[in-house]
This record gives C-alpha cells, sequence and structure tokens, in this order.
C-alpha cells in the first residue's frame, strides 16, 4: 500500500515558489483584507482567519491521530480543556495568559495522558466511541462544575489579553482590529505545523506510518505499537489544547451550552474530521486546504447559515464517494475526469457514426 | 427536599420507560454493529425521523396516532433500506469513509428535518391520557404504554432471530462472518435487512419519545449517546444485553437525577461507559 | 470433472501465495492435497469458495467457470467449504448450527429429513443438540461441522485439515466419516498436513510445495516413488 504523493509535490522547481507565494500571502492577508473591504469587514475577516488558523491547528492535530491508524473525535473537548484552562488560569490565578495557553495545552496534554492508557486498550471504533463521549463529559462538567468554570452560562473576561513589553512599548495581542492577534496565530500555529511536519518526516514519522499499515507486523518486529499511539495523541491533545486557549484570548468568553453554534460541541470535532478528510487526510497540506477552503465558504454563505450543516455533511459524503484523496489531489483528479468526459463524449459520437 | 417512596417508585417508572425507547434504539445500533461491524452514526437520526414522520401523519394529516407509528415503522425501514444500500454497502468496510459518510448524512438529515419543519419543540399526542393508581402512587398511563410497546417489539425481533432462517443466519453472520458465507449466507441481503429492522425499531422509539417527551431535530444526537452507552454497558452485538443495557441506563438516570439533579444523571451513564469499555468490553451479556 | 483449477494465481499484498496451480477433481472420487506448512494448500480452498479472489487463472465447476464470483453464490451451486478452525457459530446451539447449514434448503421437510439423517449417524451431536457448540469437545465440534456442511447435500465437499488439533483416536473417526461420506456420492477435496489420514481415504493427491504443484497423481503410484516418499511424504 504506497502513498501517492500529490503531483505538485512531485516537481520540484514549483514547490519553493508556490511556498513563497502563499508565505506571503499569509503575511500580508490582514493588510489586503482591509485594503479591499474597508477597516469595518477588514477587521471581521481577519478575525475569520483567526479562527480559521485555530482550526488548522485542530485540524492537524486530529490528522497527527489518525496517521497512526486511530481516530479521535475528542477534538471539541480538548478544546474546551485547554480554553477554559487558560482562561482561568490566567482570571482566577492571575497568571501571565502566554504562560496559561502553554499549560492550558498542558492540562489537555494531562488529561490525554489519563485516558490514553485505558482507550488504547480497546481496539478501532471504541477508541473512536471513548473519544466521543470524552468531549461530551468534559462539556457537561464545565456546565456542571460551575463554582469552577460559570456554570452553563459560561463566563466572559474581556479586556484580559497576552501583552508584550519591550522597553517603554506595549504590544496588547486582542485589538479592535485583531492584526496583532493575526500574527500571533501564524507565529504560534506555524511554530506548531512545522513541529508536527518534522515529527511526522522524521526517523519517528516512518514508524508511524508502519503503524498504520500493518500494525501486527510492526509488533513482530519489536515496536511498541500501543506506546508510539499514546504519544502521539498526547502530543496531538497538547496543541488541541493550545489551539483552545488561543481561541479563548480571542474571543474572551467560554460558554459550554451545547448547541451547535457553540466551538466545544461535538459538531465541532466532526468539522475537524470534515476539514480534514475534505483537504485530503493522507497530505499534511490537507487539513489547511480543506478547513481554509470550508470555513471560508461557510462565511461567504452566511446568510444561507441554517443549511450550513447540509452542505457540509453533502460535500463530505460526495469527497468520500468521488474524491477519496481530497482537495489537495485535485491536480491528479482534474485530468482523470477530463479524460472520463472526453471518453464519454468520443463514444456518443463514435456510436452516432456507426449507426 | 424530602424524596418519598413515591417520588423513587415514580422515578424508576419513569426511568423503565425512558429505557424502553433507549433499547428500541440500541437494538438496532448493536445488531448493526454485530453484524455489519460498523457504527451507524445516523442512526440518532433514523430514530428522529421516525417520530417526525408519526409528527406528519398523526399531527398535521390527522391519522391516528397509532396508525402514523405503525406506518411511519415501515416508512423509516424502508429508509433505512435506502441507506444501506447507496450509502453503506459501496464502502465495503473502509473506516474512515464510513465515519465520514454516516456522521455527513447525520447532519444533512438533521438539517433537512429542521428545514421541513422549522426549529423549536414539538410535541406528538398522548398514548393514553391519564394515569393509574397504584396503591396510592400515580403512574401515567403513556408510560406504561410505552413499557408494554417496547417490551413486546423486543419480544418480536427475539422470536424473528431465533426462530426464522433469516433470523439465525443474522446471528451466524455475527458470530463468525466467514463461517456464515459458507453456508451460502449472502451478506448484503444480512446488511439490509439489519439496517431496515434497526431503522424500523428506531422509528418506533423516537415515536415514543416524542409523545411522552418532546420532539426537536436534533433529539436525534442525544438518542445515540444513550444508544451507545446501553450497547456498551449491556454488551455489544447482545440482544439480551441491549435490553437490559437500557433499562439498567434508563433507571440509573432516572434515580440519580432524583437525588443530585438531572445533570448527574447524564454525565454519570457516560462515565460508565468508557469504565466498562476499560475493564469488562464485554459489557454484561456480550461475548464477540 | 467436477472441479477444474486452472493455472490458479494468488497474490496477498506483494507476496506470489499460489503459483499456477492446476488440479482436477472427478465426480464420486477423494482427492487430497498435501503439504508443508503455508504451501497454499488452504488458500487454494479458499479461491476455490470465493473467499480468496485471484490474480489469475480459472476455476471451473461442473463445466461452468465460477472464479470471481460471490462465496455465497459458489456455495449455492452444491459446493460446501469446511474451514480451517472449524468456523462454528460459537454461541449457537448444536441445532441451531445445523439449521444454519441448511440455509439454503428450501423445503422445511427436506430439512427435517437431513436432520434426523445427521442425528441418525452422528449419535453424539443428537444428544448435545442444545448445548453451545464452543461447548463441544474438538472432536465433537469437527463431526458438527461436518455436519452443518452435509446439510446443504453438497456435491462437493472441501475439508481444510479437519484433523488438527485432534487425537489419534479421532483422527481415524474422522478417515471414517469421510469415507461415509464418500459413499454418500459425496465429491470430497481435502486439506491435511496428516499425511497418513490424507493418504488412507484419498484416490488421487496432488502435492504442493510454496504455491506450485509438486507432484500429483493415484495415491498408490505416489505411494511407490521413493522420491516422493521420502521428499514429500515423510516416510
Amino acid at each position: 500500500m504506497t502513498e501517492r504523493t500529490p503531483s505538485f509535490s512531485r516537481s520540484k522547481g514549483l514547490k519553493p515558489a508556490v511556498v513563497g507565494v502563499v508565505f506571503l500571502l499569509i503575511l500580508a492577508l490582514p493588510w489586503m483584507l482591509r485594503a479591499g473591504l474597508g477597516a469595518g469587514k477588514g477587521t471581521y475577516w481577519t478575525h475569520i482567519f483567526i479562527l480559521i488558523a485555530v482550526m488548522i491547528l485542530a485540524a492537524s492535530s486530529m490528522r497527527a491521530i489518525f496517521r497512526t491508524g486511530e481516530m479521535s473525535l475528542g477534538t471539541a473537548g480538548f478544546m474546551l480543556v485547554g480554553g477554559y484552562a487558560a482562561a482561568l488560569l490566567t482570571t482566577k490565578g492571575g497568571l501571565s495568559p502566554w504562560l496559561t495557553i502553554f499549560l492550558g495545552g498542558l492540562v489537555a496534554a494531562g488529561i490525554a495522558a489519563l485516558v490514553a492508557y485505558p482507550f488504547f486498550r480497546v481496539k478501532g471504533i471504541y477508541f473512536v466511541i471513548c473519544t466521543l463521549l470524552l468531549g461530551f463529559i468534559l462539556l457537561y462538567l464545565a456546565g456542571y462544575l460551575d463554582w469552577l468554570t460559570g456554570g452553563w452560562q459560561g463566563f466572559q473576561f474581556y479586556g484580559v489579553s497576552p501583552k508584550i513589553t519591550i522597553g517603554s512599548h506595549t504590544i496588547t495581542f486582542g485589538t479592535k482590529t485583531n492584526l496583532e492577534y493575526y500574527y500571533l496565530m501564524v507565529v504560534v500555529v506555524g511554530l506548531c505545523l512545522f513541529i508536527l511536519y518534522r515529527m511526522e518526516h522524521s526517523r519517528v514519522g516512518l514508524v508511524w506510518r508502519s503503524i498504520r499499515e500493518a500494525d501486527e507486523l510492526a509488533k513482530s518486529v519489536g515496536v511498541n505499537v500501543t506506546a508510539h499511539k499514546m504519544f502521539i495523541f498526547i502530543v496531538a491533545c497538547f496543541f488541541t489544547g493550545l489551539a483552545g486557549g488561543l481561541y479563548a484570548f480571542h474571543v474572551h468568553a467560554l460558554s459550554p451550552t451545547s448547541t451547535p453554534a457553540n466551538v466545544f460541541h461535538f459538531f465541532t470535532s466532526i468539522y475537524c474530521l470534515l476539514y480534514m478528510v475534505v483537504g485530503g487526510a493522507e497530505s499534511f497540506f490537507g487539513p489547511l486546504i480543506g478547513t481554509t477552503v470550508f470555513m471560508v465558504l461557510r462565511e461567504l454563505g452566511r446568510e444561507v447559515d441554517e443549511y450550513w450543516p447540509l452542505i457540509a455533511g453533502a460535500v463530505l459524503i460526495v469527497i468520500v464517494f468521488f474524491m477519496p484523496r481530497g482537495l489537495v489531489a485535485l491536480p491528479d483528479y482534474v485530468p482523470a475526469w477530463y479524460r472520463t468526459v472526453r471518453r464519454l463524449l468520443r463514444g456518443k459520437e463514435v456510436g452516432r457514426k456507426t449507426d | 427536599m424530602d424524596i418519598g417512596v413515591q417520588d423513587v417508585v415514580q422515578s424508576i417508572i419513569n426511568g423503565l420507560c425512558m429505557g424502553g425507547t433507549y433499547v428500541l434504539i440500541g437494538l438496532g445500533l448493536t445488531l448493526i454493529l454485530g453484524i455489519m461491524n460498523i457504527l451507524q452514526f445516523a442512526h440518532g437520526e433514523v430514530y428522529m425521523i421516525g417520530a417526525f414522520t408519526v409528527y406528519f401523519l398523526c399531527v398535521l394529516q390527522g391519522l391516528n396516532l397509532y396508525l402514523a407509528v405503525l406506518i411511519s415503522m415501515v416508512t423509516t425501514a424502508v429508509l433505512g433500506l435506502i441507506l444501506e444500500r447507496v450509502f453503506l454497502r459501496p464502502l465495503k468496510g473502509r473506516f474512515l469513509s464510513y465515519v465520514c459518510v454516516t456522521t455527513g448524512l447525520s447532519l444533512i438529515l438533521q438539517t433537512v428535518v429542521m428545514l421541513m419543519f422549522s426549529k423549536g419543540t414539538k410535541q406528538l399526542p398522548s398514548l393514553w391520557k391519564g394515569s393509574f393508581d397504584l396503591a396510592g402512587v400515580f403512574i401515567s398511563r403513556e408510560r406504561v404504554i410505552a413499557i408494554v410497546m417496547a417490551l413486546l417489539l423486543t419480544l418480536a425481533l427475539y422470536t424473528f432471530l431465533k426462530r426464522t432462517k433469516y433470523g439465525l443466519a443474522m446471528i451466524a453472520s455475527a458470530q463468525h462472518r466467514e463461517g456464515a458465507l459458507m453456508q451460502g449466507i449472502n451478506p448484503n441481503v444480512m446488511s439490509a435487512m439489519v439496517v431496515a429492522i434497526g431503522s424500523g425499531l428506531a422509528a418506533v422509539g423516537g415515536a415514543l419519545g416524542g409523545s411522552i417527551f418532546n420532539l426537536d431535530p436534533y433529539m436525534g444526537g442525544l438518542a445515540f449517546m444513550k444508544g451507545i452507552t446501553l450497547i456498551v454497558i449491556g454488551g455489544l452485538g447482545s440482544i439480551p444485553g441491549a435490553v437490559a443495557g437500557g433499562l439498567i441506563l434508563g433507571i440509573v438516570e432516572s434515580v440519580l437525577a432524583l437525588f443530585f439533579g438531572s445533570q448527574m444523571g447524564i454525565i454519570l451513564p457516560l462515565v460508565l461507559v468508557i469504565v466498562f469499555l476499560i475493564f469488562r468490553p464485554k459489557g454484561l451479556f456480550g461475548h464477540d | 470433472m467436477l472441479l477444474e483449477v486452472k493455472d490458479l494465481w494468488v497474490r496477498y499484498g506483494g507476496a506470489e501465495v499460489l503459483k499456477g496451480v492446476s488440479l482436477e477433481v472427478e465426480e464420486g472420487s477423494v482427492v487430497s492435497l498435501l503439504g508443508a506448512n503455508g504451501a497454499g494448500k488452504s488458500t487454494t480452498l479458499r479461491a476455490i469458495t470465493g473467499l480468496v479472489v485471484p490474480s489469475s487463472g480459472e476455476i471451473w465447476f461442473d463445466g461452468e467457470r465460477i472464479d470471481g464470483e460471490s462465496p455465497a453464490r459458489i456455495v449455492s451451486r452444491g459446493i460446501r467449504h469446511v474451514l480451517e478452525g472449524r468456523g462454528l457459530f460459537p454461541y449457537m446451539s448444536v441445532l441451531e448450527n445445523l439449521k444454519v447449514g441448511a440455509y439454503l434448503v428450501k423445503d422445511k421437510a427436506q430439512v427435517q429429513r437431513a436432520l434426523e439423517d445427521i442425528f441418525t449417524h452422528f449419535p453424539v451431536l443428537k444428544e448435545r443438540r442444545n448445548q453451545q457448540a464452543r461447548t463441544l469437545s474438538g472432536g465433537e465440534q469437527q463431526m458438527l461441522t461436518i455436519a452443518r456442511a452435509l446439510m446443504g447435500c453438497p456435491r462437493l465437499l472441501l475439508l481444510d485439515e479437519p484433523s488438527l488439533g485432534l487425537s489419534p483416536m479421532m483422527v481415524r473417526e474422522i478417515g471414517k466419516m469421510i469415507r461415509n461420506v464418500h459413499e454418500r456420492g459425496v465429491t470430497v477435496l481435502l486439506v491435511e498436513q496428516n499425511t497418513r489420514l490424507a493418504l488412507d481415504v484419498a484416490d488421487t493427491c496432488y502435492v504442493l510445495e510454496t504455491g506450485s504443484v509438486a507432484a500429483c497423481g493415484l495415491t498408490r503410484e505416489l505411494m511407490k516413488s521413493d522420491l516422493v516418499r521420502r521428499a514429500y511424504l515423510g516416510l
């Protein structure tokens, strides 16, 4: 079972150029938005891209777990833990947001570590159920422990933001323009993705590939499959918690109300799955593409937001049936479709001629 | 807050009744899991559609409630057949694919129903108004009916499984896939039947739930969670397990809610699931 | 020729398990397929009943080509495969197992007759008919799985290592059973590691070695060849 790399990564000369352009685009994005849409809408769309960055981190973490052959649908729960931990440690513990966001990730990783041992004793689909239920439980706990978390109403903490003070100059990451936070996200998420990418392309990454494709075989050559899976799970949950913390300090309001609109509802986990699959679960860049495309489309279609789950579900199904390798493989699919269409058209013509 | 015997008995009856609806959704889930080895994420939505079909037929079209439930059972079973044939069979057990497709389906179905019927909770008419008076304890009649219906359907299922050729074939497929193939059993026929039956049962469950409680397009998600909970407790792939699991879940939730508030009633069963999956993955009755 | 396998190739993810296996089974005969572990014997049977899809080659049953058909379809043609490891339904009773064996039989009266027939020939099964299959001893389980296959009134019976894990006495019983089945007119293709048993019951033998046929012929002829005896039959 060999993995097909998307065609664009096979053409070596093209790749650095594409990467460079994309990088510049990312850096220039908020300014382009402001220029194109005006300050108000520009700020709103910058906010959207901040959310996209959060979800890219979450979706990439989910993919990391998927690469070892398991599937976690507890994303929403871990984001909740990371977000709440970060927010509470800052508001009630007085710690700096820089520290607490990181700690939020650690708390999420801690919970992952706690449940890792028992969860990994069960196979495939039951592991998925466990993670799904864990997300549910964490959500309910957040509502139930209202002395800690502010209960079902949640709590707000406007005005509390990460800051950097250089000399007499203070940069607040959380202003009306969203610019600072955007660049913060680019740096932090970029760093996290870089770490994930390096892990995947290291020698350890090869071990993970082998676990996914033939874990009995891997076991027989002495690989401690469970230890590796647990390790990835904990690391991925750290990043997911981090994403939650970053989210918290952007929106400054957290609540566990279980409506689909809430980011901590299990729909979020399913959307992450969707972003990953639609973008292309096999490629590292799949979640990036899937998340961006989807969330942008969703925003563009805000008026028909009621239909959104319908569209999302339909797209997911269509992709699974017709484009299982995801959008990332579009350069491969398009020529194939073109050929099929041409064949069909030509077939019709031939029929007419011989009649 | 004084909790008297009366309250406890009420709570147990409520629990049995809720348990009955859980059992009806859990039976389908456990059968599909046992025979097709997949977890049908859209099963909660099938339950919900069953309920809404009854709503449509009974409230909007004026049909008799029981007749509506019967019709809903059939149409939902047909829906199940379509789902299986179009969406599940072509996937041939590719794990990620069917998780995606069934979750995608559940999103679609929820939204479609919401768009057709508008948000906001609705109610089905009562199964049987009034209540019984049993030695001073008032038991609502409709809850008793619900329990009886769930019981009858479970018995019917059991009879089908144990006494008909196809039923035995289904059990056989769950216990040894290849062994069943070697007796000439067509796995596609088995899949189609099990999804149809499971969906029909879920429809009745939904109708009962909708009658005693409320209807809303998102009720499927919660029902699905309950379904998973009970089949894990009772034993994956086991029918008696599903029944036991459902009733236990219903009663435990109800009693816990009485003493500790409704939130506990929801969290604790979930914790139980995880505990069971870890320490006794077979559940109470399971063996596969 | 009831069964013909022509130049069968089976590949499992890069490894070639069967490399051009050909064999013939005449109606009414007993044919044994011998060979060491991993030689491909089970795979051959699995390819015949469709559990494994051949990469190339043909399989013909009763004049019709069956390779590529679904297992259920192939079984409905009158081929029964007793799987390696027996393939019983462990938590179903003996009686239920037998009933499932008759799944394809439409006539209820015929099923009843077959059941009585089985119980007459295998009184132990009658005794234990309400016991769960997994509670039976190894020998009884083997008896049950063969009986179950017979419930379908097959024309061709494929047996995959029926002697596995059984005591020498039980193995002799299995041998008797096979001869019994043969007498009823059922054609048998037997895969065995127990060469003694295989040679005892079979008219013709094929010897498989790492995926191809190393030797074949009438049993008594093979027994005469010193080379064959020593190299392949371990005698």
